[in-house]
């Protein structure tokens, strides 16, 4: 259901190296330790945050990855947010938030799912609601059942669920 | 009710990690349903394993580690009060439960006081407070961080390196501690471990 970034390649990667992770999302925008943003900052792909940002971070319809060396003062707003680095905000993840084992919150979660490492650090308040988790679960596992078994197999590889949403269209 | 495998030695918990049938917190767990919402303070530090289980209840949840908070704000020079290292909860924000975990082995009585008399604020009848003392006579140096299997199961973890003196109280001194608070479950385990489920009237 998720990136394979988010869970698979981190999964085994217990304190994988920036240019490691540089290599492994080479499709994802990079901003980079030395830059400093103040402001608002958007977009319409998947980023991954290595500087400052200090404002608001809007990536809607994308994932959001703080980086080790990411320091963030912002409410983040996106798809899917993990936290490596320092982070002084609210997050509102529309699918999912992991604070990784080097993450540093403050601030306020909202999402349907979050995920915690042990040795992380957060001080703030957790808002969840398994209904939403479980509906946006129950979706993804419908449109994976009208796809042909090798279909599933593949997709099950590296997908989101709008990725498979098209395929199916696609195929049809 | 403490399985095989904790170790008990000199007087203190010698194991790193532990599995425990907490029978207060059995207690408290049995009593959440999936029908409404709950507001949960949890004065530990932040657990995966806690917030798994509690994401299966519609529920908000504040962390607040304040042992580490406090520890960090000691050498302050204004020595901050206790109450005054919480967060801001909101206005209208209610707990249903409160989980101080064995935080009150490393606070002091006037601290405690403290930190009770804010939260009462956000109590409401029948919010319930949920805390283990040790009954040995030293302790770990810092506290144990608890993560919940599932509604029978704890898992108890302390790495501490050094012991110090417990304070011993016993529930007696503690219902002093907590006005407002009545003893609703209270257990004593074969390892001196003594469970505590209060609840506010």
């Amino acid at each position: 259901m998720w990136k394979k970034p988010f869970n698979e390649q981190r999964a085994v990667e217990s304190t994988p190296a920036p240019t490691q992770r540089e290599e492994s999302k080479s499709t994802q925008a990079l901003i980079g330790p030395s830059i400093t943003i103040t402001g608002g900052l958007s977009g319409e792909e998947d980023v991954i945050i290595q500087g400052h940002v200090e404002g608001t971070v809007n990536f809607k319809k994308h994932s959001v990855t703080v980086g080790t060396h990411g320091r963030i003062k912002a409410d983040i707003f996106a798809k899917e947010i993990c936290v490596e680095g320092k982070l002084d905000g609210d997050l509102h993840g529309e699918t999912r938030v992991i604070i990784r084992e080097s993450g540093q919150v403050s601030g306020n979660i909202l999402a349907p799912r979050v995920v915690m490492e042990d040795g992380c650090r957060f001080r703030g308040s957790v808002e969840m609601d398994p209904s939403n988790a479980a509906s946006s679960s129950n979706e993804h596992k419908k449109t994976m059942s009208n796809l042909p078994p090798m279909a599933r197999e593949v997709l099950k590889q590296q997908s989101t669920p709008e990725m498979e949403e098209k395929k199916v269209m696609n195929k049809n | 009710m403490v399985a095989p495998k904790a170790v008990f030695k000199d007087g203190m918990i010698n194991q790193a990690q532990s599995h425990y049938n907490f029978l207060a917190l059995n207690v408290l767990f049995s009593q959440l349903n999936t029908d409404r919402k709950y507001t949960i303070l949890d004065m530990g530090p932040a657990s995966g394993a806690n917030i798994n289980f509690f994401s299966h209840y519609h529920c908000k949840i504040f962390i607040e580690d304040f042992y580490r908070v406090r520890v960090e704000n000691t050498s302050k020079k204004d020595n901050p009060s206790s109450a005054s290292l919480l967060q801001d909860y909101g206005d209208g924000t209610k707990f249903d439960i409160i989980l101080f975990w064995d935080l009150f082995d490393y606070v002091e009585p006037d601290d405690l006081k403290d930190l009770i008399r804010h939260l009462s604020k956000y109590c409401t009848k029948g919010s319930m407070l949920f805390f283990v003392t040790s009954g040995m006579e030293f302790i770990p140096n810092q506290p144990a961080s608890f993560k919940i299997i599932d509604k029978n199961n704890l898992v108890y973890e302390n790495h501490a390196p050094t012991t110090r003196k417990s304070h011993g109280y016993r529930q007696s001194v503690y219902r002093q501690l907590l006005p407002g608070f009545s003893l609703y479950r209270g257990f004593r385990m074969s390892s001196g471990m003594e469970e505590n489920l209060f609840k506010f009237d």
